[in-house]
């Protein structure tokens, strides 16, 4: 089920809020989050049986070893060791065979890839690495986790632990898209003595993001979205687009991207929120980015933070370790405790996409990019421009700087083949031939744009690069749990509170209308597909 | 607020009222409410008869929007329509006035084509129509869609009803519920938005044709010359390769034919460039049509195995118009490969339909593949 479904909207998501406080009132909090984990099952039920076993077995395999790696058996550390070895193994295993097994098999053996051709569980990279961060941590043996698994001694107990571990990961607001909540996150809202209890300001907070989210996927994204997959679609079947046809499809999907997805996100927190629940931020105006590290600072935040935890901090500790041990300095010295783990940090976030070969030339194309910028940042020269230039001045350069790698990077991420990226990016560049295809019926089939797509741009660019972002908006009332701090790129002027009061009802009100009249179209999110 | 309010002059008892948060949550939640309300109104009046069987809505006497054809089926087989058009996109450009000038003795003829019309769609919408009592006579545009899955862009198979026709979830919008208020006050399926929107089906009649496209021409001289040698050179197929044609298009025909329901069957009417843009379309031809010539000899096969399957039975027409050059060979005619373009074009050959020209029988089959092959061999756009 999707948050844009009105089956969602208008029976699930009521009727689990109302069963949710009443039966929270009456039988504490695991029984109201056992209200969670049965609305969950409804909202995972249109995946179908299949994907629903997989996510069980995934769901209990994990909890039985965090639990044993955070509980009270005493276990010694190489077991230990192969206990999470065998955990972070079979969740990643599990993933890969989905998400790759079927490339690889149809690469390798095409006549094999019709046997294999099965669909990736929704939600299954984003449920592994929600697991495999549990279990790290219940290897850690972190507080949050020991607690939360304790009282597992008898059956009714590990029951109990069971439901609340089950909640924690199948969370519908969380469970197909993220985002990737860390136990130490959750655990400790849901033991405070308040969870469970409605709040005004939950209502209000958790309404707010959900409708702004909402807002973004359902008018923004999905009406960018009419004007864009054709001029993709045409180039991937050898069309030559124009110079503008091709420019404003880069541009108006740098922003369907960061709509449809942060949108989602918003949606996300705002159910959360609903409930009780702070999540993590995932977006903070990224398209504001100042630069490439800057915008990993701001994009995908959750999913950045799981990489760095498992891939590019172990990496860098080993490659440093390594080039102390050889005696390595100077730049010899940096590729092997930055530089790599950078480049294969980035070849994994690639690859959790798809194992395609646009999706790895994005990774590669973003390492490189952060490695050098990482070394310029480094350098004597940007120490003292940074001396002699104002901090308003930096941000303006970054941003303009950033704007346009970034824009074809996204393009490359659209196209489902080189061939197709190069059909838009060559034109967008002014490269290669200087054609207007108004023509041609092949093309314009697709184009049939009643709004001029430059003005929805230029509006949306608006809301883009001047408008608080909603989580500015509501800071006050602090709307999600934060995963790095960044400086606010707002205009001063801009920087207003929203209050929960009649003039916010009444622009929500609007907002919900529009929704309306945009809802039970077929708009699946983009990140579903991953 | 209270601060602006006060600078542009308004009272402090509005300033109050509007910063007060009093009403904000009330607001939303009675507005939340509304819409569950009327979600359960859309879905119990249920416009398009998709879950009860009630009196029938009314059809409206103009072509529906494309989107909305598909779920209009119950509605169709119900209100009185006796001529039904089936098929995929190459029939979507067939109108009612078309249809009543060309088969005289029509009323209510419905063009319930739609694009990538998909076997499975075919099989579940074949049992709502055959429940029809007013028809008596169904042209079914035999499409490739209705016998081979149709590929999305994304290469999942597209299904046009899981969207919406099966989709036992009242369909929700603010066009429902207009269409749920106004179909209970009027009994008519009608919005006033629908009518003067040209329809989606009326492009194929103002599209530009392919050949004042310089790209597009050079593409199709680019793939006819380069699968000349072999296009028509494919294994023969045998008819267990299209288990839908079997399972669901030929029983349907049989059950309406049985009743008396005259069926024009056409084997939808590709530009003979179409065979050789189809072998090097990735998308189709290595999911679907691997091997060399195997494209041109599938489509062969299709019509073979229908003919083959409704071979004797009464009240069944099938016509085949691909070896006309005059139609298939001058691209003019065409928007794409596959398409046909022009009020003209689909109203002579509906009328040719009508007339009973292009018939072809299993006995006579031979000879017109022969004509078709030759046509495309020699085809040069």
């Amino acid at each position: 089920m999707l948050f844009v479904d009105p089956f969602f909207l208008l029976v699930l998501l009521p009727a689990a809020l109302i069963l949710f406080y009443l039966v929270g009132r009456r039988g504490g909090p695991t029984a109201a989050l056992g209200v969670i984990v049965a609305a969950s099952a409804i909202f995972y039920a249109p995946y179908g049986a299949r994907n629903a076993i997989i996510l069980a077995v995934s769901l209990v395999l994990n909890f039985v070893i965090g639990a044993t790696l955070a509980g009270p058996l005493k276990l010694s550390p190489s077991h230990r060791q192969w206990l999470l070895g065998i955990g972070l193994a079979a969740d990643f295993a599990n993933l890969a065979s989905f998400k790759y097994l079927d490339q690889v098999a149809r690469l390798a053996i095409p006549s094999w890839a019709p046997v294999l051709g099965y669909a990736i569980p929704a939600g299954i990279s984003f449920y592994t690495f929600h697991q495999a961060v549990f279990l790290y941590h219940a290897y850690m043996r972190q507080p949050d986790v020991v607690n939360f698994i304790a009282n597992t001694e008898n059956l009714v107990g590990k029951l109990k632990t069971l439901v609340r571990y089950t909640a924690f990961v199948a969370f519908f607001p969380q469970l197909i898209i993220g985002p990737i909540v860390y136990m130490s996150e959750f655990a400790p809202q849901v033991a405070a003595p308040g969870f469970a209890r409605p709040r005004w300001v939950n209502f209000q907070v958790g309404a707010a993001l959900a409708i702004v989210g909402l807002f973004k996927k359902l008018l923004i994204a999905d009406n960018l979205a009419g004007f864009v997959d054709p001029i993709f679609q045409v180039a991937e079947r050898g069309a030559i687009i124009d110079p503008a046809h091709a420019r404003l499809a880069v541009i108006a999907y740098f922003f369907q991207l960061y709509f449809d997805f942060s949108g989602y996100s918003d949606v996300s927190l705002g159910i959360a929120r609903l409930f009780g629940l702070r999540l993590p931020m995932n977006f903070d105006s990224p398209l504001r980015a100042t630069g490439i590290i800057d915008f990993y600072r701001r994009w995908h935040m959750t999913l950045t933070r799981v990489i760095v935890l498992f891939v590019f901090t172990p990496l860098s500790l080993w490659g440093t370790r390594a080039a102390v041990e050889r005696g390595l300095t100077g730049w010899r010295r940096r590729a092997l405790s930055a530089w790599l783990p950078l480049l294969i940090n980035f070849q994994v976030i690639a690859l959790w996409h798809s194992a395609k070969i646009t999706f790895m030339l994005f990774g590669m194309i973003h390492g490189v990019w952060y490695l050098i910028e990482t070394e310029i940042r480094a350098g004597r020269r940007f120490k003292t421009f940074r001396s002699r230039t104002s901090e308003r001045f930096r941000t303006l350069a970054g941003m303009a700087v950033t704007v346009l790698p970034l824009m074809l990077t996204f393009a490359l991420f659209r196209s489902d083949s080189l061939h197709g990226f190069l059909a838009v990016a060559s034109p967008f560049l002014g490269l290669g031939q200087s054609l207007s295809n108004s023509a041609d019926p092949n093309l314009t089939a697709g184009f049939i744009v009643k709004t001029p797509i430059w003005l929805r741009l230029a509006v949306v660019a608006l809301f883009v690069y001047i408008m608080p972002n909603i989580y500015e908006l509501l800071a006050s009332y602090r709307p999600c749990i934060r995963t790095f701090s960044n400086e606010p790129t707002t205009p001063k002027l801009l920087r207003f509170a929203w209050r929960p009061n009649l003039g916010l009802a009444l622009a929500l009100s609007a907002l919900m209308g529009f929704i309306v009249a945009y809802l039970n179209l077929p708009a699946p999110f983009l990140y579903a597909g991953f | 607020m209270k601060r602006l309010y006060k600078r542009i002059g308004a009272s402090s008892i509005i300033a109050r009222f509007l910063g007060s948060g009093a009403a904000f949550l009330p607001m939303l939640s009675a507005l939340w409410a509304a819409f569950i309300l009327l979600y359960v109104f859309v879905g119990l009046v249920d416009p398009y008869r998709l879950r009860f069987a009630r009196a029938p809505a009314r059809l409206a006497d103009h072509l529906y929007p494309v989107g909305i054809v598909p779920r209009l089926a119950s509605v169709v087989s119900a209100d009185g329509v006796d001529l039904l058009v089936l098929g995929a996109s190459t029939a979507m450009g067939y109108t009612p006035v078309m249809l009543r000038e060309a088969f005289g003795d029509v009323q209510k003829p419905f063009n319930f084509t739609f694009a990538c019309a998909s076997a499975t769609d075919f099989g579940l919408l074949a049992p709502i129509f055959m429940r029809s009592t007013s028809l008596k006579r169904v042209l079914l545009n035999l499409d490739i869609t209705l016998v081979r899955p149709c590929e999305a862009e994304d290469g999942t198979v597209a299904r046009y009803y899981s969207a919406g026709l099966f989709n036992m979830e009242p369909e929700f919008n603010l066009e429902s519920i207009n269409l749920s208020l106004r179909s209970l006050w009027s009994g008519a399926l009608d919005l006033p938005g629908w009518r003067p929107r040209i329809p989606d089906q009326m492009e194929y009649h103002t599209r530009k044709s392919i050949q004042t496209s310089k790209p597009g021409m050079d593409n199709i001289r680019k793939v006819v010359g380069f699968n000349r040698s072999w296009i028509t050179t494919g294994d023969r197929v045998e008819c267990d390769a299209f288990p839908s044609l079997r399972d669901e298009v030929v029983p349907f025909v049989r059950t309406m034919a049985s009743r008396g329901v005259e069926v024009d069957i056409v084997f939808a009417p590709y530009s003979l460039a179409f065979y050789s843009e189809l072998s090097v379309n990735k998308a189709n031809a290595i999911k679907q049509f691997p091997g060399r010539g195997a494209v041109f000899a599938n489509f062969m096969a299709i019509r073979r195995c229908t003919l083959e399957m409704i071979d004797g039975l009464a009240h069944v027409r099938a016509h085949e118009f691909s070896a006309d050059t005059a139609l298939t060979g001058d691209l003019s005619n065409y928007v794409d490969v596959a398409h046909m373009r022009g009020y003209e074009t689909y109203n002579n050959l509906i009328q040719r339909i009508a007339r009973g020209d292009g018939i072809v029988t299993a006995a006579d089959w031979s000879a017109t593949e022969a004509r078709i092959k030759q046509a495309v061999d020699e085809f040069t756009p």
